[in-house]
This record gives C-alpha cells, structure tokens and sequence, in this order.
C-alpha cells in the first residue's frame, strides 16, 4: 500500500492524539478520529493498523497501561486514584485490566518495583531511561552471567 | 573508537522486534533485560558489521523526537539494498505501507515506508552517476 503525504499526514495526527495526556480525560471517539480523514471507521482502523501495527484502541490501552506502570513506580497516589484517572470504571476492573497486561495486581507491582529498586532516582532512571541509557543498566542487570553478557559483546 | 551502534527509537519493543525480524529480515545479535526495558540489538545477515538497537521512546525526548519526524515525513534512518524496486514489491505484499515508492534521486533510488513503530524507514539502492 501506498499512502498520500495527506492520508498520512492525518493518520499521523491521530496517533498524537490517541498518545497525548489529554486523552485519558477526554477520549476522542475513533469515530471521529476516522471522519477528520475522510474514512470510514473500519477502514481507517485498518490503515491505521497496517501503518502503525496496531489498532487505535490497542494503541490508546498500551498506553494508558504505560501511564499507570508510572504512576504507580513513581508517585505515591493511591491504586484506586491512579485507575480512576486512567478510565478505569472501578478499582476491580482496573486490577483485572491491569493483572492481565502484567501478570500480577496494581499494589504486587508497585511492591515489587519498589522492593527491587528503593532508591527514588535509580528507579525513575529505570522506567524513563536516557538515550543509550539502557547500555548501563544492562551492566548493572543481575540476571545476566558474566559468560553471557561477555557472549553478547563479543 | 569504531562505529557499531546504531539506535532507533520505537513505541514498543515486542512489537519492534516482530517487525524488524519477521517483516525486514534482520537478526537478533542481543535481547536481554534492561531495567524495565530490554536491550534489542539486531544484524544484518548480509553482514556489514554495524548493529542496529532498538530503544524505548520512553523518554519525552526520544518521543518528542520521533514524532517530529514522523510528522514531517523524515525517515530517521535509511537500510542500502542491492534492489528497491524488488525490496518494494517483497515488503508491500508483506503488507508494509509506503509513503514514497521507488523514485531517483541524484546518485540513489529510494524509497520510504512505515515500521509500525512510529518511525518512518529509508531503503537506498545506489545508482549509476549518470543514473
């Protein structure tokens, strides 16, 4: 397939909004999204997908699951709060939307992560890593011998 | 110091990994765990000794980034291949999108289309110079 600078311009401009913080609060429908290219739902929902490998709804849910793996490292706010914003209907859908993506509940995750990595800086490091910044933490991963990690150098 | 890494940014990396394995061809060199993230470093298995990695856009940075680029239809890197008018019809039946068929340009004929990873890609074949 061979999109228009226009067609990709505008599937483009969607991805944005699906991907911009604003949209946890106020989700434009696809309906819409789809209507401001001039398609169809269901064939911009295909074009989108074929561009960016997954749906708009995938899109939109990764990346509110994203959010949420942030907040709940990184802040203090409590569970309930932090699934609420994300568009959560209520604490036990957001732990069962949660527990499926990442295998364990919203508090077994925040427990772990704090657990593994206690010091504040390190661990905002760890989720919002720098450019080239993942060379080091693989240095400092525990889970590789030093056989392998010499393997994968050589 | 030599020239081995070269980095890319993606918006997932499971997803990333499919693509650039399954769809381009290329190979994984290294995948191990990086923090939360993993550190995905694939080859060519035409050789030529550079590696390409491919990071999380994770950071606001590499995010604000890679959707400049993308929004201005700026490929953020480009792959040589020996034929892009075959590599264009072996990856649209593979059902990849392309924002620009094959076209000469000077001394290359290109050609550019999406990774599905919020990146757009450059496939170059140089040409004659009188191409």
């Amino acid at each position: 397939m061979v999109l228009s600078p226009h067609r990709m311009r505008c599937l483009t401009e969607a991805r944005e909004e699906l991907l911009a913080p604003a949209d946890i609060d106020h989700p434009v429908p696809v309906a819409t999204l789809a209507a401001r290219c001039g398609l169809t739902p269901t064939h911009f929902i295909r074009q989108f997908r074929a561009v960016f490998g997954e749906t708009p709804h995938q899109l939109r849910l990764r990346e509110r699951h994203r959010r949420v793996r942030l907040a709940l490292a990184l802040t203090e706010r409590s569970v309930t709060d932090i699934g609420l914003d994300a568009g959560a209907a209520s604490l036990g859908t957001f732990s069962t939307t949660f527990r499926a993506h990442e295998g364990r509940s919203p508090s077994g995750y925040r427990r772990a992560v704090r657990q593994a990595v206690p010091d504040d800086e390190e661990r905002h490091e760890r989720l919002v890593p720098s450019c080239m910044g993942l060379l080091h933490l693989v240095a400092a991963s525990t889970t590789i011998s030093e056989k392998r990690r010499a393997a994968a150098w050589a | 110091m030599r020239i081995k890494l070269s980095s890319i940014h993606v918006d997932d990396q499971d997803k990333a990994r499919r693509f650039y394995t399954e769809v381009l061809g290329f190979e994984v060199s290294v995948d191990v765990p990086a923090g939360e993230y993993r550190w995905i470093a694939l080859r060519s298995p035409e050789g030529g000794g550079a590696e390409l990695v491919l990071e999380p856009d994770a950071h606001p940075a590499a995010r604000a980034y890679t959707q400049a680029l993308l929004r201005d239809g700026i490929p953020i890197t480009g792959f040589e291949v020996d034929d892009v008018d075959a590599e264009f019809t072996r990856l649209t039946e593979a059902g990849v999108v392309f924002t620009q068929q094959p076209t000469t340009m000077g001394p290359v004929r290109i050609a550019v289309f999406s990774d599905t990873c919020g990146n757009l890609l450059q496939i170059y074949q140089p040409v004659g110079a009188d191409g």
